[in-house]
């Protein structure tokens, strides 16, 4: 479904939220400075940064960004209402971003340094085999009505999630726990892989095979912990005032197709960067159409707002400093099958290799994106600890002669490729200028243009020769671009390519059992050498997006998974 | 008249339930499903356990027959349920209705009047400067959608007069606030709400405008042409007093008409309308509703757009009666 975002999203010309910095904002670099938290048999909590261990304090002692202020936000909502804010169903980015500013989870990722810190969590642990992770909690953490967070406070909020009854869209997250296949089932309400002590603050998560990413992924929202009413409530539970434990939070219910409103939680604990919110509040105008949503912001009714597809260089150069531009972690790519016996297999790697280097993604950048795009020379995006984006052998620009010259090492006729991809305007866009560039080096291409709304369960059943996707990262990992799209275990799912490498699998897991996050990292990122050897997948660009900021926005952040960190926002 | 409109109502239900269980097969053949268009996970395969559970919620376990007849029971009974998004469709509807009918009681209010006015002027004056000139710009209204229209009202009226520093009087709030309006008799806009409603109205009163004032002219001036107004003239009586009292009465029967079939045309065009001004009205629902493939809201929301439209073609036939008694069509 990930695939489906990215495909909805080009035909809509939307670009999913990620922003920026201004010109007194911070520059936000996906690329840490310092590795991710370690993940080692100790704690993970880095030195610096992270909330006293004991308790949480009255006020945070890093405030020291200019308090108050409320901004109002026309750019997360310019495409409407969100189909929910609750943290066990928001499944899309938009919604995600409310919830995120209401909740806080075990783990969050620093927006300014892409580094994992422990966040209501104050440590973790991992047994020897990596199956088994305890997370003990900071004592005295809080929701927004006083109630204590607890270990149980997650294993009830999961419990919710993954509830039958309840049809959480986001259920499958917890497949690797213990015990969700018996809730699956209906033998059980009960995770019986997560313990919670709440004497000791400790929650014990057993999982069904060593997963190490598993605690990275803790930074996504259908983590987050539930008041004990919470844990109780429906699906209808955001059409109140929902509690959290995040730096913001409700005072009044979502109004439908109007506002979401939060305000400033003062009881809150400090998360990653130990401070309260500078701002007072946010308010999310909910607005229908993005260039309606553009000119409440140029009326003087919004502090920041989107920028509508087509008027990135015009708006970017209007605004200038006030145009915040930062990377997303978003692929876009082509694909082959690997069953196919023309295009497939380790006998025609050669015809792809040339077929990638033929193509020309610096001209896919500036012909459909007026440049505002990376091209892609790698797969797993720029943002992703242990990435080597330059280690494939991939330019910006064709390599026509070395591409011609594999084509001839490959020494077989040179075919006619059939190439499936949603239709939709960017995609016949790049479609056409990826047949131009293989023209160069004489190969020819079928178009078969697909219906967008069931393209990816087609191409499923069927990718054909080449096809064209996408796929967003849910949490900063480098799992998360590898072990489902290019494990044996995964073809039929989200491996569209059908790819089936022993040696690449190996790599995967071996990664997967591996605590110490940088050994882990160094071994997803070989397995990624291993797919990009044999060219499956031919990268074209990495999304960015823009956002564009009212003289009264003083300091902007945004992390690399789409989301804007507003506790860390400040206004003049 | 009573036998007579038991005989329409009877039809109005057979029309809502044509219209309903078309709607139902259309969104039932639509490729994808609800859990597709909006229900699912983002970010990776939905697995077969979701996909169950969000079809038993969804009730796409159910046979089409079964689909079908609570779709049915759903609509007649005016127990809607919820959406696909927990929300509850009957409360929704009833802030629809409101918002819609309050951007279409004066967009209707506006073109009929403007619109017929300018129209019978234009016949009055025939190839003067106003005739000319209302011409031009019926046609330029005609051909220009309210999608463009709106726009055009928000950058000039709305952004224009911000950047420009305009006195405040002079900017025009560009997104409608149902919390900052306040009205009487719940279609007298109060205070400051003028502001917001204005822009909306003109939008969607510039969608039709133009149709009903060249209707107008043309009904006005064949009308002017008949012998009884000659003889009017030839009695002496004055030109406003043929053209309002004699001529305008009789040549209202076919733009009546088509401003009663204009109603439902009139929340066709409030989806663009809506959308633009972000209205939670009907129109923009019933988009958001096509876009989730949300079979309950888009039947619900839907039944009462066909229902209105129902009334008001009802209505027109019945006024027929009060302009041209030669037509009473209940008396036949």
């Amino acid at each position: 479904m990930k695939h489906k975002l990215v495909a909805a999203t080009l035909c809509a010309g939307v670009a999913i939220a990620l922003a920026g910095n201004s010109a007194t904002a911070v520059t936000k670099k996906a690329t840490p400075k310092k590795p991710a938290a370690k993940a080692t048999t100790t704690t993970a909590k880095p030195a610096a940064a992270t909330p006293a261990p004991t308790a949480a304090p009255a006020a945070p002692a890093k405030a020291s960004g200019k308090k108050g202020g409320t901004l109002v936000d026309v750019r997360n909502f310019q495409n409407g209402d969100p189909n929910f804010i609750d943290p066990g169903l928001a499944s899309t980015v938009q919604g995600s971003q409310v919830t995120t500013q209401i909740y806080d989870g075990l783990m969050d990722i620093d927006y300014e340094t892409s580094e994992l810190k422990p966040a209501v969590a104050e440590s973790f642990k991992w047994n020897a085999t990596s199956d088994q992770v305890v997370f003990k909690l900071k004592k005295g953490t809080k929701f927004s009505n006083g109630e204590e967070v607890l270990p149980s406070s997650f294993k009830c909020s999961w419990e919710r999630t993954v509830d039958p009854a309840f049809a959480s869209p986001l259920s499958y997250h917890f497949d690797s726990i213990k015990g969700k296949s018996e809730v699956d089932n209906g033998k059980t309400k009960v995770l019986s892989g997560v313990v919670a002590n709440d004497t000791d603050l400790t929650l014990t998560v057993t999982l069904t095979a060593p997963y190490a990413d598993f605690v990275p992924e803790m930074q996504h929202t259908v983590f987050s912990p539930m008041t004990k009413d919470g844990c109780k409530a429906g699906r209808t539970y955001q059409d109140g005032i929902m509690v959290g434990n995040g730096p913001f939070k409700m005072e009044e219910p979502w109004k439908r197709g109007q506002f979401i409103k939060i305000v400033r939680y003062d009881g809150y604990y400090g998360g990653v960067n130990d401070h309260l919110a500078y701002l007072d509040g946010v308010e999310f105008k909910i607005v229908k159409d993005e260039l309606a949503a553009l000119n409440v912001f140029e009326s003087g009714g919004a502090d920041v707002s989107g920028i509508p597809g087509g008027k990135f260089n015009e708006l970017t150069k209007k605004y200038g400093d006030r145009a915040a531009k930062s990377p997303q972690l978003v692929i876009q790519y082509m694909g082959f099958n690997w069953e196919d016996k023309l295009v497939g297999g380790f006998a025609n790697a050669k015809l792809r290799q040339a077929i990638s280097l033929a193509v020309n993604r610096k001209q896919i950048n500036d012909a459909i994106f007026d440049g505002s795009r990376k091209e892609a020379t790698g797969f797993t995006p720029i943002g992703i600890p242990g990435v080597k984006a330059d280690a494939y052998g991939l330019s910006e620009s064709a390599n026509v002669a070395k591409a011609k010259q594999l084509l001839e090492e490959w020494g077989k006729p040179i075919p006619k490729i059939d190439f499936k991809y949603a239709n939709s305007p960017t995609n016949v866009q790049i479609s056409s200028i990826i047949r131009n560039n293989l023209k160069d080096i004489g190969v020819e291409v079928e178009f078969d243009a697909m219906l967008p709304t069931t393209y990816f369960d087609k191409i499923r059943e069927n990718p054909g020769q080449m096809f064209r996707a996408g796929w967003a990262a849910d949490f900063v990992g480098y799992d998360n671009f590898t072990y489902p799209l290019f494990t044996a275990k995964a073809v039929g799912g989200d491996n569209l390519t059908r790819f089936q490498s022993a040696v690449v699998d190996q790599g995967i897991y071996s990664a997967r059992k591996t605590a110490d996050a940088a050994k882990r990292n160094a071994q997803y990122q070989q397995a990624e050498a291993g797919f990009m050897a044999q060219a499956i997948v031919v990268p074209l660009y990495w999304n960015k997006w823009a956002n564009i900021l009212s003289p009264k926005v003083d300091k902007w952040v945004q992390g690399p998974t789409s989301f804007i960190d507003y506790s860390e926002v400040t206004m003049k | 008249m009573g036998a007579y409109l038991v005989r329409r109502l009877f039809h109005t239900v057979l029309v809502v339930w044509g219209a309903i269980t078309l709607l139902f097969l259309l969104v039932y053949w639509m490729p994808g499903d609800i859990i597709e268009a909006g229900g699912g996970e983002v970010n990776r395969q939905m697995t077969a356990s979701v996909r169950e559970n969000l079809e038993r919620l969804y009730g796409l376990d159910k046979s089409m027959p079964q689909q079908y007849a609570k779709a049915l029971q759903r609509v007649f009974t005016f127990d809607y349920g919820v959406s696909s998004t927990e929300r509850d469709i009957f409360g929704m509807l009833k802030q629809a209705v409101v918002s819609s009918g309050r951007l279409s009681f004066w967009g209707l209010l506006s073109f009929s009047v403007l619109g017929t006015a300018s129209g019978a002027i234009a016949a009055a004056r025939r190839n003067g400067i106003f005739d000319r000139v209302s011409g031009f710009f019926s046609i330029f209204l005609i051909a220009l959608p309210p999608f463009v229209m709106g726009i055009l009202l928000q950058i000039l009226l709305g952004v224009t007069p911000f950047q420009k520093g305009w006195p405040k009087w002079a900017q025009f709030p560009i997104q409608w606030s149902e919390q900052d309006m306040t009205w009487v008799a719940g279609v007298i806009p109060t205070g400051r709400t003028w502001k917001y409603l204005i822009l909306p109205v003109v939008t969607l009163a510039c969608v039709n405008i133009g149709g009903i004032s060249r209707l107008a002219r043309a009904t006005t001036l064949e009308t002017l042409r008949a012998d009884y107004l000659r003889t009017a003239y030839a009695k002496g009586l004055s030109r406003s007093r043929v053209l309002f009292k004699h001529a305008l009465r009789n040549s209202l029967i076919p733009v009546v008409t088509t401003i009663g079939t204009e109603v439902p045309n009139v929340l066709g065009f409030a989806i663009l309308t809506e959308t633009v001004w972000n209205i939670p009205g009907l129109g923009g629902t019933i988009r958001d509703a096509v876009f989730a493939q949300d079979t309950p809201l888009l039947l619900s929301f839907c039944s009462v757009v066909v229902l209105v439209a129902a009334v008001s073609s009802l209505l027109v036939d019945i006024s027929y009666g009060f302009l041209d008694p030669r037509v009473r069509v209940y008396e036949q």
